[in-house]
């Protein structure tokens, strides 16, 4: 039981955090540098799923992905496929719920970058995206590697959403926190202890590095 | 050669507290562009660079037309062939003073831009520095890798905000010469934004004058400076008068150096530079005194004839624009205007003492 | 600017007054406890059992004036609950095998367990299916991609429903399509929402969930069980009385009838 569970977890919430990072970075960027009319509804409406119960976000997510959601239906109907009870559906789950948190430290990161340097870049001839991955995401690294880490830690300990909308099936969609609350119901102690010590681990050795990244550098 | 015509309102609040209408062209060498503070100096550059966009006008660079209201015309910035030279520098921390060059050039390979980024900073003469951080270089020299940057490039003109506003004395004057030098070399206009006079004088083949928005004079710096067209520019210039010449000879004895204008010779202070050394020297209007007569013996040490071209009126005071070898202005009251009967035409001798002559840095 | 501060400050003070008038009139409305002279009792109860308890309830809130609070779940849940010392004084279970732990660990009294009632396994399909399910071996059919049963470790529908597909030779067949879910009205939810093709629950649930599924098939009296609901009441309950005779109102005629007319059968 611990093993799978640790192995889908590692699938699942590197995948998630590849998926949080790009998005969340690229999110984080239009909100910090760029002005346009419904801005704050935007950043409100990013980051929802942080501040609703997750079983609330839980539900939505089936109403919009389930095998009869609102676009879960068409992906259906196209494919025969349904993110519910899948382990792509524990992706979008953790995704979902670990977004709001990397959205939030990559706009802080990116805004802390001087406005001026993307103007010194286009003076020099060059584009948006070369001034992005040249210039702003080499000075927001930090801030944005931060963000990634305490998302990876949210995505790790994502039990709520996941459950409804991915279930929890060993093997497949049985991630270690919803493995340790089976384990616990089932009375199985053991499983339910080592279960939670993996997870302790990984979460003190998270803040550790987050610590370490968003030291402040030694130079003056 | 750059032909701007730049109009635009600045609002605060919905009203508008600054309007911004200046017309002129910038040809080869160095032009000025001086100004009091908040005189739309660098609004201007910003609008010639596409960063911000005027509200009328038209700005066209050669046969490139950059800017044009009337057809909508408004090139992004980066197509735009401009450099700029910021006023604190901006050189991005997280690459070295080569890379910092090497990123502005267009060439193919990383190895033909760092190559080339190498011949600007020697053409700087940093190329010492290429691997240092700009945290870790001096005033003077990350004024320089700004230099080699923007020229990276490959602009068709240089636009340049107060660049030297922000170092010492000696590395000013030092850098002044070698961005003349560098203009020479570059052979692309400048564009040269300064509220000193000095540094003016020392640099500009041309000056554009610009108060509250509009370029009030136009012409070689020295003419400018010196003979202000009226109370609005000379307000906007100040009341030294700025002349450049050389050291002829020095006479430690008497404690005094005598400095070549072309026009006339001037006696100053003793100075320590070496004969033949370039020298701007500053002489307040008000510093000057005014003769119908030629008087003998006197404690001023420089005695200097010459016919008074303009009369300028500035509220209680008068400015007498006078040519006598060299352009000066003269302030006097209006009384003395009366009193001695000044007008265009009229001889005088000017007195200066030599204590009255600074060395401008 | 300042008119709209000032406006805000006015605002936010009338809502802290309305808040504090409405948290004084919660407390004097909400009563402090019982209405009646005893104390509330807390029974847990198997999800299966939610509507047919819930009215057995009300009858004994209505004769006695005790109040019953009733926490539904899968009764392996509620088992582990009530090891870890959740306050239940009477637990229903949907299988033996909870209760029997319990007793092992002496938490209940045994002197008032007594079976109450009986159910049986069918197959439910979602009522638009096209997949012409109609027998539990059609479950093997590669079209029903994915089947919904309790989890067995802790949900009895789930442990009966393995019993049953193992005792037909069928689990081998499908085990790689299941859907495990945490308790049985979960099975239900899964079905009627059609998230999977099929599932297996009690004849007692399918009532629940009309209109949105339909029975396919009935599972045969001998491949599983006997299910057999136990209930007992909890050793050193704080309402030992109240409790005993709740569980007495089951298992009364009376009680029996509410549970027939939920589809229980008599346990006997």
């Amino acid at each position: 039981m611990i093993w799978p569970a640790f192995k889908l977890s590692l699938l699942v919430v590197s995948l998630a955090t590849l998926l949080i990072g790009v998005v969340g970075t690229a999110c984080g960027f239009v909100l910090a540098k760029r002005q346009f009319r419904a801005k704050e509804l935007c950043d409100a409406l990013l980051t929802l799923p942080m501040v609703l119960p997750p079983t609330v976000t839980g539900y939505y997510l089936i109403l919009l992905l389930g095998r009869r959601g609102l676009l879960g239906r068409y992906l259906y109907s196209l494919t025969g496929w349904t993110l519910a009870f899948t382990w792509e559906g524990a992706v979008v789950a953790a995704s979902v719920m670990a977004l709001p948190i990397m959205v939030k430290s990559a706009r802080a990161a990116l805004e802390s970058v001087d406005a001026r340097y993307e103007m010194v870049s286009f003076s020099l001839g060059k584009g948006e995206l070369e001034t992005f991955f040249r210039v702003n995401l080499p000075l927001a690294f930090r801030g944005i590697m931060a963000g990634i880490v305490l998302s990876f830690a949210r995505a790790l300990g994502e039990f709520g959403a996941t459950l409804m909308l991915a279930g929890n099936i060993p093997g497949k969609t049985q991630t270690m926190p919803l493995a340790i609350f089976e384990a616990f119901i089932a009375g199985e102690d053991r499983q339910a202890r080592a279960l939670a010590l993996i997870l302790t681990f990984t979460s003190i050795v998270t803040i550790y590095i987050t610590n370490v990244l968003t030291r402040p550098p030694k130079s003056a | 050669m750059l032909n701007a015509k730049i109009k635009k309102e600045f609002r605060t609040n919905g009203r508008v507290t600054f309007a911004l209408d200046a017309s002129f062209v910038v040809r080869q060498g160095i032009t000025v562009l001086f100004g009091p503070s908040g005189s739309g100096k660098t609004s201007i550059l910003r609008s010639i660079a596409g960063i911000v966009a005027p509200d009328e006008g038209r700005i066209e660079l050669g046969e490139r037309v950059y800017f044009d209201s009337q057809t909508g015309t408004n090139v992004p910035i980066q197509r735009r062939r401009i450099g700029f030279v910021f006023q604190d520098y901006l050189l991005f921390p997280h690459l070295t003073a080569v890379q910092n060059v090497a990123y502005a050039i267009g060439s193919a390979t990383p190895k033909g831009r760092r190559d080339r980024a190498i011949e600007l900073l020697d053409l700087l003469g940093i190329a010492y520095a290429s691997d240092r951080r700009p945290h870790q270089l001096s005033g003077g020299e990350q004024q320089r890798v700004a230099l080699a940057r923007a020229l990276g490039s490959d602009p068709a003109i240089l636009l340049l905000d107060e660049p030297l506003s922000a170092l010492d004395a000696v590395t000013r004057l030092r850098l002044l010469g070698e961005t003349v030098d560098l203009q020479r070399k570059s052979r692309i206009p400048f564009l040269y934004v300064t509220h000193s006079p000095a540094d003016a004088v020392r640099l500009g083949d041309f000056a554009l004058i610009l108060n509250a928005g509009r370029i009030v004079q136009e012409g070689k710096p020295a003419e400018v400076f010196n003979a202000p067209r009226d109370s609005a520019v000379s307000r906007a210039v100040g009341s030294e008068n700025i002349l450049a010449g050389r050291v002829q000879d020095h006479n430690e004895r008497e404690g005094i150096s005598v400095i070549n204008l072309g026009g006339c010779q001037l006696v100053i202070p003793c100075i320590a530079l070496p004969k033949a050394a370039p020298v701007t020297i500053g002489i307040r209007s008000e510093d000057i005194i005014v003769s119908r007569e030629r008087i003998g013996q006197t404690s001023a040490r420089n005695l200097l004839q010459g016919t008074i071209k303009q009369v300028v009126q500035d509220g209680q005071e008068v400015d007498l624009l006078t040519a006598c070898g060299v352009d000066l202005k003269v302030r006097v009251t209006t009384q003395a205007l009366h009193a001695l009967d000044l007008r265009p035409g009229v001889k005088v001798y000017l007195l200066i003492k030599a204590s009255s002559c600074h060395l401008l840095p | 600017m300042d008119t709209v501060l000032k406006s805000l400050s006015r605002m936010y003070r009338q809502l802290c007054r309305a808040a504090l008038l409405v948290a004084l009139l919660l407390v004097w409305i909400l009563p402090p406890s019982a209405s009646g002279q005893n104390r509330p009792i807390v029974v847990g109860a198997a999800i299966s059992l939610k509507e047919a308890f819930s009215e057995l309830g009300d009858v004994y809130e209505r004769r006695t004036g005790t109040k019953v609070t009733f926490t539904f779940g899968a009764s392996g849940e509620l088992e582990r609950q009530i090891e870890a010392g959740a306050p239940v004084d009477v637990f229903a279970s949907a299988a033996e095998k909870e209760m029997d732990e319990l007793q092992t660990k002496n938490l209940i009294d045994r002197t008032t367990r007594a079976d109450f009632a009986r159910s049986s396994l069918v197959l439910v399909v979602p009522r638009d299916s096209e997949l012409q399910v109609q027998s539990f071996s059609d479950l093997a059919k590669p079209s029903v991609r994915k089947i919904a049963i309790g989890n067995p470790k802790t949900v009895p529908a789930g442990q009966y429903a393995e019993q049953l597909l193992r005792n037909t030779q069928i689990w081998p067949k499908i085990d790689s399509r299941l859907i495990l879910a945490e308790n049985v009205r979960q099975v239900l939810d899964y079905v009627a929402r059609g998230e999977v093709d099929a599932g297996i629950v009690y004849a007692t649930d399918v009532q629940v969930a009309q209109g949105k599924l339909s029975v396919a098939a009935r599972a045969a009296d001998g491949d599983y069980g006997p299910i057999l609901y136990p209930l007992a009441v909890i050793q050193d309950s704080a309402s030992a009385n109240a409790a005993k005779g709740f569980v007495d109102l089951v298992l009364s005629p009376e009680g029996i009838q509410i549970l027939k007319k939920h589809g229980f059968q008599p346990a006997k």
